[in-house]
């Protein structure tokens, strides 16, 4: 095995410890909310849903907005680090998307009465989410990696230009999607209960996020190495 | 529970199925890509 393929095992073996310590904590959060948190009195139990939809939505713009970060640096200094960090955190980032927009719908039903509606954040997210998809097709589409780099990183980049517009849609549109309860310029407004198991629960999602783009970036780094062995065969 | 909460516990457990089955499968995928490099 080449030094840079036993680097990038290193890497993904430290982010199956941490993913597999993260799904631990997860259990840890179903625990809290089932039995520490209250029952609220207006949504009753499907607002527990709130525990995941948050941090998954946290995770998911997170990891959007560090793909623009990495894409904007790789176009500045040509690093393949960023490139290899930003296809990673993109493909973990769609992963928690789709917690969110399946936990979202399943929250509104019993709240909204509709699985759906086309408001501005609902939109914005579901835009952003096909963006990525996007991103990650046009990585598989492209086979030189110089220009697979280079595109993928504009796409990035446009990508992450949606995320400060979406925080700030439920302010700029009328919408039926609550308004930031952490996440704002005054204290947050919840139950202390409430605010602790959120706060638990975001830890333990970006520990997940940390563990999985590891994984991630790891693998990348060992296929890399596969491949150029394989051309220099 | 008081009677005037809105039983809505199905959903609920739905998302919380929903959620683990995602994050677990993306992991699972990553992870049966790891021993196959390791096997090549």
């Amino acid at each position: 095995m080449t030094p840079a393929a036993e680097a990038g095992r290193r890497i993904a073996r430290r982010g199956v410890v941490l993913g597999l310590l993260a799904l631990a904590g997860l259990a840890g959060v179903y625990v809290l909310a089932l039995g520490y948190t209250p029952v609220e009195a207006r949504q009753g139990l499907a607002q527990k849903i709130f525990y995941l939809h948050v941090p998954a939505a946290w995770c998911a713009l997170l990891a959007f907005s560090l793909v623009g970060i990495a894409s904007a640096l790789y176009l500045w200094l040509h690093d393949p680090r960023l490139d290899r960090f930003a296809a990673s955190s993109a493909e973990v980032g769609v992963a928690f998307a789709a917690v969110m927009l399946t936990t979202g719908p399943i929250w509104a039903k019993p709240i909204w009465g509709t699985w759906w509606t086309w408001d501005a954040r609902l939109t914005l997210t579901l835009f952003l989410f096909f963006l990525f998809v996007g991103y990650l097709a046009l990585r598989a589409a492209v086979h030189d990696a110089g220009e697979r780099a280079r595109f993928s990183a504009v796409v990035g980049i446009l990508g992450m230009l949606l995320v400060p517009f979406i925080h700030l849609s439920v302010y700029l549109f009328r919408t039926l999607h609550p308004q930031p309860i952490v996440l704002k310029p005054s204290a947050p407004s919840l139950p202390p209960q409430m605010l602790r198991t959120l706060l638990v629960s975001m830890l333990v999602f970006t520990v997940l996020y940390v563990g999985l783009v590891s994984l991630r970036y790891g693998l990348a780094m060992m296929e890399e190495a596969a491949e150029e062995a394989g051309d220099a065969r | 529970m008081p009677a005037d909460v809105p039983q809505n516990g199905g959903y609920l457990l739905a998302a919380y199925v929903v959620a683990p089955v995602i994050l677990v499968g993306y992991m699972g995928m990553l992870w049966r890509r790891l021993v196959r490099g390791r096997r090549r």
